[in-house]
C-alpha cells in the first residue's frame, strides 16, 4: 500500500539503513531462532521511536505500522514480527496518554497511575506472586479507565520529549523481558518436573533447555530427545542437555510412538503460540503431541510471552513454509529429484486440544486462557489488523 | 597351490616368522606351552593332513566338523589361562612359572620371553585378558582385538569350518595365504590387500594375530557372551554397559537384545555357506523386509538340505533337525528373526519332525525341498499376488494413497493398481535411519507413477519432453491423477490431510491384533486414525503370530546407534568414506551381533579410526578400500606430521557438523535406534490377506484355522 518513500522523510538516514539491513536479512533467511528475530525487531522498533520524526502518538503508530508492514513483506510468515510490532504499538498507545494526563486533572492523574501499574503488570509485574485472576481484574478496570481518559484527552498537546523517553524505556523494559524470558520460565521448572521422570522433548529449544537444566539442579531425570528430521537440531539439544543429572537418549522421529509408552511428560518448545492456544512449532511436533495424547502423557509447552501471536489460525498453512528439499532427498539423485515432490515443511500446527499447559514467565496457563492473556498484551482489534494487506 | 606351499613349509626349517608364530601360540597358552611344545610338531602335521583332507572334501561339497580336537585344546587353553591368571596374581609367580617352563622345555621358555620383549602389542592381540593388565592403552589393544576379529571374519567367510584352536591354527596359515594370493591374483584386491596389510602391520609376526586370539573370543563373539575381551575401563568409551545405560529406566525390558546362546555342542558344527551369506547380508541390512528375508532364508535352507549328508547310523529327521538348528542359531546371531521367518522355520522344523524315521536321505531331501517350494509359493508369492490384486481394487481414480517406508506387499499392490490403469497419487513417508521409502519412490518413478503426461486432465502436452518440463513447478505438479510425493515423517501431519487412504505393510500381526512393523508405522496409523482416513494393511497370513505384545518397549530390535549420528542432506555429515565403501564386500561392518548392537566402536565407524589414526601410530586402520597397507605403513609419519589425511579432515568436518559424533565419550548421552513399532489394533481399519479382508480381531481365528490344518 505504502511505498517505502512515503515515510522516508520521517526516517533518518541511519534508521533507513537499519531497516533495509534488517529486511535484507529477513529475506535471506539469515535470522534463525525466534528470540533473535524478536530482539532484532524490538531493537528496530526502538530505533524507529527514537530516531524518526513524529509529533503525536498516532503518527508514531502509523510509522511503526509502516515499518512492520515492510518487514512482513520481506518475511510474511514470521509471526514474531507481528507480535513485537503489536506489542510496541500497545506500549505506544499506553504511554502516549500517560504523559498527556500529567498536567491536567486529578482524575486523570489517578487514571495514569492505574494505567502505569497496569502497564507494569502487563510487562513485568505479573511475573511475581500475583495470581492471574488479580491481574485480569486489575487490567480490565484500568483498561476501561485508560480508554476513557485517553479518548477525553486525545486532543491535548503531547509532551513529546517525555512521551518519547517513556516509550523508549518501556520498550527497553520489554526487550529485557524478552531477553530474560527463558530464565523466568525456567523458574517454574520445579513445579513441573519430578525426580526420575522420563521426559520427552522434540528438536532444539533454548527455553526447554534452560527449563530442564534448571530442574536438573535439584532433580535427576531422563530426557528423551527426538532429532526432528530435516534439521536434526535435536542432536544439539541432546548435547546441550547431557549433564550429570540428566540422562539423555536420542531417538529418531519414527520411534516417538514406541517410546511414548514410557514417557511421563512431554515438554515442548514452540515457535509461536496462537490466540486459541494452538502452537506453531517445529514440524513433527504435532505427531509428538498426538502420540502423547494417545498415551495420556501430559504436554507442557514452554513459551515466552513474546511468542504469543494475536491471531487465530484458521488456515494452518498460512504460517508455514516449505524448506529446501535437499535435506530430505539429496540433489545428487537428480533424476529422482526431478520426478518426485519432496515436502519438507518447517512448522507444524498443533491444535490446542493436544496441549495441556502453556508455561510462560508468569506460570502455567490453559490453552483456552491464552486469548484473554493476549488481550492484556496487545491492543484492541483495531490495531491488530494493521498487518492485513488491505487495511 | 596350497599343497605346494605346505610341502615347502615341511621341507625347510621353521622360518623366523613361523617361530614367532609358534612363540605367540606358546605365549597364549603359557603354562601348557611347555607340555604341548613337544607334541606340537606331531600335532601340526596331523592337523595339516586333516586340513588337506578337508579341503579335498570341501571341493566335493562335504564338510567335516573338527569338533573333537578343538574341544580338547580349548580345555587345555582354558586351563592354561586360569593358571596364568593365578600366576599373575603373585608377583614373582609369573617369573617362577616362566623359569619352570624354561627348565622343562628351554625352547618354549626362550620363545616366550622373546615374544614378550618383542612386542607388547602382539601380546595384546594374543591374549587380551592378560594384555589389559599389562597394556595401559586400552584403546590400542582393543583395536588389535577388533582387527583380529576382522581376520576371523575372513576365515569365517572363506572356510565353512570354524577356525581351529591356537595350536592347530598354525597349519591354517598356509591355506589362508594361498587363499589370499588366490584372491589377489583374481584381482578383487580387497582381501588380498588386507592380508598384506596384516603382514606388514606393526604387530610383528602378522598372521598369528589369528592364532593368538582365536577361539575364546571368537566363540564369545558368536554366542554373544562377554568374552575375555570385556573392557572395563570407562575411559576407553562406554562399552557393553552402554547399551544398558542407554535405557536406564527400562533395564529389564526394552530393546535389551538377548542374543540366543549357543550351546557348547553346536560350536563345531559348520554353518552352510549359503546360510552365512544370507545371515551376513541380513545382518548388514542388505536383505531387509519380512518377505525377502523369509524367502532368502528358505531358499538357503533348500541348499542346506540339498547338501546335507546325514551321519552314519543317524536318524535323518533327528540329525537334520539338529543341523538346521545350528544354522538358525547363526542367523539369529546376525539379526533377530522376524516373525514371518520364525513361523516359516517353525513350520520347517515341524515338517522335518513329521518325516518317518526310516526314510532315506534322498527321499527326505526331495520331500522337504518340494515342501519348502510349496510354502514359499503358497504362503508368500501367491499370497502376495492375491493381496496385491484384491488390494488394488480398493484404489480408485483420484485417490491419494499414503504409505510409509517400503513394504514389498504394498509396493506390489500399488504397481498392480497402476497397471490396472488407476490414476492416483502416492505419498511416501519415510524416516531415518533406514530411509527405505526412497527405494519405493525409485521403483514407483521407474514404473511411471510420476509421469503425468497421459493423465486425462493434465495440461501438459503428451510428449515426454513437455511433461518433463512440467516438472519442477513445485508442489502443484502432483495432482489427483498421479505423482509421487516424498516426505520425512515429521511432515506427516502436514500431508495426512491430503491423503484419502493409507496403505501399510506389516512385519507381523500379533495375537491381540496389534501390528508389528517398522518403527514409525504407528505414528502414521495414529495420524490417519485421527484424520479419519482408513488404514489398510497388506499382510500375508504367514506373518500372523499368537504372541501378544502391548507396546513396542517390552521387546524391540535395536539398530546400530551410530546411524543416528549422521545427517541426511548435509554432505559433511555423512559417514567418512564414500557410500560404496559401506558394502559387505568391503567389510565395512561387523559380522558380530555383539559389535553391532553394543556400545563398542564398530569397525565401520571410520570416524573413530581416522581420528585415532592421528594419535595412534601402531594400529591405525585406514578406512577406504585397498588403503590398509599404505595407511598403516604411513601411520607413524601421519602421526608425526600435522598434515591431515582426507579421512582425518572428513572426520573433523563430521565432528563439526554432527554434535553426536562423540556421543560415546559424552557421559549421560545415549543413542537409541529402535527398529520396531507396535501399532494398536484400533488404528487398523482392515487387513488385506490372501484369505480375504479381515479386521484385526480375526487374527486369532485365522491362526486357529491354520493350526487345525496342520
Amino acid at each position: 500500500m505504502e511505498s517505502p518513500k512515503q515515510h522516508s522523510a520521517a526516517f533518518s538516514r541511519e534508521l533507513t539503513a537499519n531497516i533495509e539491513d534488517f529486511i535484507a536479512k529477513l529475506k535471506r533467511g539469515e535470522l534463525q531462532g525466534s528470540k533473535t528475530v524478536a530482539l532484532k525487531t524490538a531493537n528496530l522498533m526502538r530505533h524507529v521511536v527514537a530516531d524518526s520524526r513524529w509529533d503525536h502518538g498516532e503518527t508514531l503508530k502509523q510509522l511503526l505500522k509502516t515499518v512492520g508492514r515492510r518487514l512482513l513483506k520481506a518475511q510474511a510468515r514470521e509471526l514474531l514480527i507481528i507480535n513485537i510490532v503489536c506489542r510496541v504499538l500497545h506500549i505506544v498507545s499506553e504511554a502516549a496518554p500517560q504523559t498527556n494526563g500529567r498536567s491536567t486533572t486529578i482524575t486523570a492523574a489517578a487514571a495514569t497511575t492505574m494505567t502505569a501499574s497496569a502497564a507494569a503488570a502487563d510487562t513485568a509485574g505479573l511475573r511475581g506472586s500475583e495470581t492471574p485472576a488479580m491481574g485480569l481484574g486489575g487490567s480490565v478496570s484500568s483498561r476501561n479507565l485508560a480508554d476513557q481518559v485517553s479518548t477525553s484527552l486525545l486532543r491535548a498537546e503531547a509532551n513529546l520529549y517525555h512521551t518519547k523517553s517513556d516509550i523508549i524505556s518501556e520498550i527497553n523494559e520489554y526487550i529485557t523481558e524478552v531477553e530474560c524470558a527463558e530464565d523466568e520460565i525456567a523458574r517454574n521448572a520445579l513445579d513441573h518436573i519430578h525426580s526420575s521422570e522420563i521426559i520427552l522433548t522434540c528438536g532444539r529449544s533454548r527455553t526447554v533447555e534452560k527449563f530442564l537444566l534448571t530442574a536438573a539442579r535439584k532433580r535427576k531425570f531422563h530426557v528423551i530427545v527426538t532429532e526432528c528430521a530435516p534439521l536434526y537440531d535435536g542432536h544439539e539439544q541432546a548435547k546441550a542437555l547431557a549433564s550429570p543429572n540428566i540422562e539423555v537418549v536420542v531417538v529418531p522421529d519414527s520411534a516417538v510412538f514406541a517410546i511414548m509408552a514410557r514417557v511421563n511428560k512431554v515438554i515442548l518448545g514452540t515457535h509461536a503460540v496462537m490466540a486459541n492456544g494452538g502452537l506453531i512449532a517445529a514440524s513433527g511436533t504435532h505427531m509428538v503431541a498426538a502420540a502423547a495424547r494417545h498415551h495420556s502423557a501430559q504436554v507442557v509447552v514452554c513459551a515466552g510471552l513474546y511468542k504469543h501471536a494475536p491471531s487465530f489460525p484458521f488456515d494452518d498453512d498460512r504460517f508455514n513454509t516449505l524448506m529446501a528439499p535437499d535435506a530430505v532427498l539429496p540433489y545428487g539423485d537428480a533424476r529422482l529429484v526431478d520426478a518426485v515432490d519432496v515436502v519438507s515443511p518447517r512448522y507444524d500446527y498443533v491444535p490446542p486440544d493436544l496441549v495441556d499447559i502453556l508455561v510462560d514467565e508468569n506460570g502455567g496457563h490453559l490453552p483456552s486462557y491464552i486469548y484473554r492473556l493476549q488481550q492484556d498484551l496487545y491492543d484492541n482489534a483495531n490495531d491488530l489488523a494493521w498487518n492485513i494487506p488491505d487495511q | 597351490m596350497s599343497k605346494q606351499e605346505d610341502k615347502d613349509r615341511k621341507g625347510k626349517a621353521p622360518s623366523p616368522n613361523e617361530l614367532a608364530m609358534a612363540s605367540q601360540a606358546a605365549e597364549s597358552t603359557a603354562a601348557s606351552a611347555a607340555a604341548t611344545a613337544a607334541k606340537e610338531k606331531a600335532k601340526k602335521e596331523k592337523e595339516e593332513r586333516r586340513k588337506q583332507k578337508e579341503l579335498e572334501l570341501k571341493m566335493k561339497g562335504i564338510d567335516i566338523s573338527g569338533k573333537k580336537p578343538k574341544e580338547a585344546t580349548t580345555k587345555a587353553q582354558r586351563r592354561a589361562l586360569q593358571e596364568q591368571q593365578r600366576a599373575d596374581k603373585g608377583d614373582k609367580g609369573n617369573k617362577d612359572q616362566h623359569r619352570d617352563t624354561a627348565s622343562v622345555a628351554s625352547t618354549a621358555g626362550g620363545r616366550d620371553s622373546r615374544a614378550e620383549t618383542a612386542s607388547q602389542h602382539a601380546a595384546a592381540s594374543a591374549n587380551p585378558a592378560t594384555a589389559h593388565k599389562k597394556n595401559a592403552n586400552v584403546n590400542m589393544s582393543n583395536r588389535a582385538v577388533l582387527q583380529d576379529k576382522r581376520m576371523h571374519l575372513y576365515l569365517h567367510l572363506d572356510f565353512p569350518q570354524h577356525p581351529p584352536s591356537s595350536a592347530s591354527a598354525l597349519s591354517l596359515i598356509p591355506t589362508l595365504d594361498a587363499k589370499n594370493t588366490d584372491v589377489a591374483e583374481r584381482g578383487t584386491g580387497d582381501s588380498g590387500a588386507l592380508a598384506a596389510g596384516i603382514e606388514n602391520a606393526a604387530h610383528p609376526p602378522g598372521p598369528q594375530v589369528v592364532v593368538g586370539m582365536s577361539r575364546e573370543d571368537y566363540v564369545a563373539a558368536e554366542t554373544g557372551e562377554p568374552a575375555t575381551v570385556t573392557i572395563t575401563d570407562a575411559a576407553g568409551g562406554p562399552f557393553e554397559a552402554a547399551l544398558r545405560d542407554a535405557m536406564p529406566p527400562f533395564e529389564s525390558g526394552p530393546g535389551h537384545r538377548r542374543i540366543a546362546k549357543a550351546s557348547g555342542g553346536m560350536v563345531g558344527i559348520e554353518i552352510h555357506p549359503q546360510i552365512k551369506e544370507v545371515g551376513l547380508r541380513m545382518g548388514a541390512m542388505d536383505i531387509v523386509g519380512s518377505n525377502a528375508r523369509t524367502e532368502s532364508v528358505l531358499a538357503a535352507f533348500v541348499k542346506v538340505i540339498d547338501d546335507y549328508v546325514s551321519p552314519r547310523l543317524a536318524v535323518v529327521n533327528r540329525s537334520l533337525h539338529q543341523h538346521i538348528s545350528v544354522q538358525i542359531n547363526f542367523l539369529v546371531h546376525q539379526r533377530p528373526m522376524c516373525i514371518g521367518m520364525g513361523n516359516a522355520i517353525r513350520w520347517l522344523k515341524h515338517e522335518i519332525g513329521l518325516l518317518p524315521a526310516d526314510i532315506k536321505d534322498e527321499e527326505a531331501k526331495s520331500t522337504l525341498i518340494s515342501l519348502i517350494g510349496d510354502y514359499v509359493q503358497e504362503r508368500i508369492s501367491a499370497a502376495g499376488k492375491l493381496i496385491a490384486e484384491s488390494g488394488a481394487q480398493k484404489i480408485q481414480d483420484g485417490d491419494v494413497v499414503l504409505t510409509y517406508g517400503a513394504s514389498s506387499t504394498v509396493q506390489r499392490l500399488l504397481l498392480t493398481a497402476h497397471k490396472m490403469g488407476r490414476r492416483f497419487r502416492v505419498i511416501v513417508i519415510d524416516s531415518r535411519p533406514q530411509s527405505e521409502g526412497l527405494g519405493l519412490v525409485r521403483k514407483l518413478v521407474k514404473e511411471g507413477f510420476s509421469d503425468l503426461s497421459n493423465a486425462t486432465d493434465s495440461a501438459s502436452a503428451s510428449s515426454a519432453d513437455d511433461s518433463h518440463g512440467a516438472y519442477g513447478k513445485g508442489r502443484g505438479r502432483s495432482g489427483m491423477n498421479g505423482g509421487v510425493t516424498y516426505a520425512p515423517i515429521t511432515a506427516l501431519s502436514f500431508l495426512m490431510r491430503e491423503a484419502s487412504k493409507v496403505f501399510l505393510g506389516a512385519e507381523a500381526f500379533l495375537g491381540n491384533g496389534a501390528m508389528l512393523s517398522r518403527s514409525g508405522t504407528a505414528m502414521v496409523a495414529l495420524a490417519a486414525h485421527s484424520h479419519h482416513i482408513p488404514v489398510i494393511v497388506a499382510c500375508e497370513t504367514y506373518k500372523f503370530s499368537d504372541r501378544i505384545q502391548l507396546d513396542a518397549v517390552v521387546s524391540n530390535e535395536l539398530g546400530v546407534p551410530d546411524e543416528l549420528i549422521y545427517k541426511t542432506g548435509i554432505p559433511d555429515a555423512q559417514p567418512v568414506g564414500s557410500q560404496s565403501d559401506q558394502t559387505l564386500s568391503h567389510m565395512e561392518y561387523s559380522a558380530y551381533a555383539r559389535d553391532r548392537y553394543s556400545g563398542r566402536p564398530r569397525w565401520n565407524n571410520l570416524s573413530f579410526q581416522s581420528k585415532d589414526a592421528a594419535n595412534d601410530s601402531g594400529s591405525a586402520l585406514a578406512g577406504g578400500k585397498g588403503k590398509g597397507k599404505g595407511a598403516r605403513a604411513s601411520a607413524a609419519a601421519a602421526a608425526a606430521s600435522s598434515d591431515l589425511t582426507p579421512e582425518a579432515k572428513a572426520a573433523a568436518a563430521l565432528k563439526a557438523n554432527c554434535p553426536l559424533s562423540d556421543w560415546r565419550t559424552t557421559s549421560n548421552l545415549h543413542l537409541l535406534n529402535l527398529m520396531q513399532d507396535v501399532t494398536p489394533p484400533e488404528f487398523v481399519t482392515v487387513i488385506i490377506t490372501e484369505v480375504g479382508m479381515i479386521p484385526t480381531t480375526s487374527i486369532p481365528v485365522v491362526l486357529r484355522e491354520y493350526k487345525n490344518q496342520i
